[in-house]
């Protein structure tokens, strides 16, 4: 897609998605503007342009199931078991009958599951599904799965096609953090705008424009990282996941800061966008736990990969 | 290599390699660790030399000025490659992506053709006279003047942070030729011989290593109109073309020694979790700089203006090269605490330069001043 049609899609998923809608709300409003079409013919795009939306509106999806799923050779709309939370791959069911997922809102206790595992998917019944109390921003629930409590279809799949469905999954996550920073540092600069303290905006004080310069350089930089992703390039999908993850903890900072009093209120939008971001860090591994994965693979090879060339 | 249609990158860049794989011996430096600052200009000057007689050298230059053609992406390939091989010091080499530029852009055609190739081809140095001792962020402020005189201008008054200006030829130099309080609209550029009577060059000793700034005096320098650059109080439009070469070129070439450095750091880390963790920042910060990096040497070669946004490169070059030599700190503290050897002595000198990146070529606090005011418009402080 162009850059006109990108621009016109962005507006497009921005007037029907909504952080006061739930999951399914947003999903089926998605869904009506072509969302199964889009990521059909163009799934780059449509991931980049829809989950980076989904960020700058901290609206609720459970898209990451389609994501996942897609690239796992499951249906549209299948529900998919993701690894446990702060976990950087699926886990094994080797040594033991249960394991320990994350199910996203598409996930309401009653339908059956694809649980994603080191070596394929086992589809389950919801029988076989413990689910614990939802996240804080509503989404995301930690689950055990007894695969002894009810028939599991399994399905192998090549170690390739499972570093490609949690590869998407990054991808997705790292558009949907880069989203939450500018939504973040959107509410705190219109805030410094308008505040009004010492007869200023408090955007005219130098500590409070640092900080918001600092974010935004921030958002570039996962901007920039989520543009150079290579198709080839698995570690580069990583690197990206981690700079978009870095700009969501930097502008939780910085804009927190900014935002002051009214920002830790309820009735402020800005702890949605932070609650959001805390929970999504830890999908497919937590920016501090990829980062450390990257520099131990690093270590180990004791050469850096010529990932950008001109 | 002289053809009339510019090679591709790649190609470019293969051709390139060869040839510095093929010339290894002929083209290091002969000097082990960092080298003294005589002998790294001296390396500076003979491997531009050898590159311009190759016929690398002048592609991403204009035909009129003894280049090439060709887009600017092949004069950063050729900085890298050259910088990442360590035959010479970056910032040094780099200066011709701004000093250059500038030249072409604001000097007549016929002074950027007779001297533009020498700086080109390593058989000259230049340097920049902007700052002086009461003028640092403040450019606008600065008060060496050049006062008319029939047809040539008497320059007086003092520079200050002129990078190798006691190896240089030639000088641009920003002078105060409108009134006292004109600030950016009473300033002319000139392009002067430091060779001319009345200038007297004085190195600064700072903490890192070499004493490659100097303090540049002058007294009653007599130059002609013929060297004036820009128009006549049109100065500030010729320092503020600076800044894209800077921020797309010049910059590349220096993501390419921190690469380098990095990698050096990798190499040597220790196989734990702390160190992995470190190591993981460190790349994730480079990786960023390289991805905006050549999305502004893209955006260069593509014809768009660059403008503020560049102040987010600056920031991220910055912020990078003290990431990553503060890992190298953290990691081997004692090579900088208790230098023994020359490769000890010259991460020493790095890692003090490496305070400076935050510094030189607009602070970090302008930096973000600039974004916050252009590109977040929040307004005035």
């Amino acid at each position: 897609m162009d850059a006109v049609d990108l621009d016109l899609l962005r507006a497009t998923v921005a007037s029907v998605i909504s952080a006061d809608r739930s999951a399914a709300a947003n999903d089926a409003a998605l869904d009506a503007i072509g969302w199964g079409d889009m990521f059909a013919a163009e799934p780059d795009d449509a991931v980049g342009v829809v989950f980076g939306q989904l960020g700058r509106a901290a609206a609720r999806s459970g898209l990451l199931d389609d994501v996942v799923g897609s690239a796992l050779g499951l249906d549209a709309g299948a529900i998919v078991a993701h690894p446990k939370w702060g976990d950087l791959s699926p886990g094994s069911t080797a040594h033991a009958n249960s394991l320990s997922v994350t199910f996203g809102p598409r996930f309401e206790g009653v339908e059956p599951a694809h649980v994603v595992t080191d070596r394929g998917i086992a589809s389950i019944s919801a029988t076989a599904v413990t689910l614990a109390d939802r996240g804080a921003a509503g989404f995301w629930a930690e689950a055990t799965i007894d695969f002894a409590a009810s028939e599991a279809t399994a399905v192998a799949l090549p170690a390739e096609a499972i570093t490609a469905a949690t590869s998407a999954a990054r991808r997705a996550l790292a558009h949907q953090l880069h989203g939450l920073a500018a939504g973040m540092l959107e509410l705190a600069r219109a805030h410094a705008a308008e505040r009004i303290q010492f007869g200023h905006p408090i955007g005219a004080f130098q500590a409070v424009r640092h900080k918001l310069a600092e974010t935004h350089v921030a958002v570039e930089s996962a901007g920039d990282a989520l543009a150079a992703i290579r198709p080839d390039e698995p570690m580069s999908v990583d690197l990206a996941r981690i700079i978009a993850g870095r700009a969501a903890l930097d502008a939780g900072r910085h804009c927190q800061q900014v935002l002051a009093g009214i920002g830790f209120t309820r009735d402020h939008d800005f702890h949605r966008y932070l609650f959001t971001a805390i929970e999504l860090d830890g999908l497919y591994g937590t920016t501090a736990a990829l980062t450390a994965h990257i520099g131990r693979q690093l270590i180990a090879d004791r050469t850096l990969p010529r990932l950008v060339q001109l | 290599m002289s053809t009339t249609t510019p090679p591709s990158v790649e190609r470019f860049r293969a051709d390139l390699v060869g040839w510095l794989d093929q010339n290894r011996d002929d083209i290091a430096p002969p000097y082990t660790g960092a080298g003294s600052l005589p002998e790294q200009m001296t390396q500076l000057s003979r491997v531009k030399s050898l590159l311009w007689d190759a016929g690398f050298m002048g592609w991403g230059w204009p035909e009129a000025v003894g280049g090439e053609g060709g887009p600017a992406a092949l004069r950063a390939v050729l900085g890298e490659e050259v910088v990442e091989r360590d035959l010479v010091v970056s910032g040094f080499f780099s200066m011709t992506e701004t000093l250059a530029p500038t030249l072409i852009e604001f000097a007549s055609p016929e002074l950027a053709a007779e001297f533009v190739p020498r700086l080109l081809s390593g058989a000259e140095m230049w340097c920049q006279g902007f700052s002086e001792p009461s003028t640092g962020s403040d450019l606008a402020s600065l008060s060496c003047r050049g006062r008319r005189h029939g047809d040539d201008w008497v320059i007086n008054g003092q520079k200050v942070w002129t990078s190798l200006s006691q190896f240089s030829d030639r000088c641009l130099v920003l002078t105060r030729t409108g009134t006292p309080e004109s600030r950016h609209r009473g300033i002319t550029a000139f392009f002067i011989d430091m060779d001319t009577p009345g200038i007297d060059v004085r190195p600064l000793a700072i903490m890192s290593g070499s004493d490659e700034f100097a303090e540049v005096f002058f007294d009653d320098v007599v130059i002609p109109d013929s060297r004036r650059v820009g128009e006549v109080d049109g100065g500030w439009a010729v320092a503020m073309a600076l800044l894209p070469f800077e921020r797309s070129t010049a910059f590349w070439h220096r993501t390419a020694f921190m690469q380098a450095r990095l990698e050096e750091i990798v190499a040597g880390a220790p196989d734990n979790d702390h160190s992995a963790a470190l190591v993981g920042e460190a790349f994730a910060q480079l990786h960023a700089l390289r991805c905006r990096s050549r999305s502004t040497v893209r955006r260069f070669d593509d014809g768009e203006p660059l403008g503020a946004e560049t102040s987010v490169d600056k920031v991220l070059v910055a912020t990078t090269e003290q990431k990553i030599f503060d890992l190298a700190r953290t990691l081997t503290p004692e090579r900088l605490a208790l230098p023994r050897t020359d490769d000890d002595l010259r991460f020493r000198d790095e890692y003090l330069y490496s305070r400076a990146a935050s510094i030189y070529g607009g602070t970090s606090e302008i930096q973000r001043n600039i974004i916050a005011r252009r590109l977040l418009d929040l307004g005035d402080e």
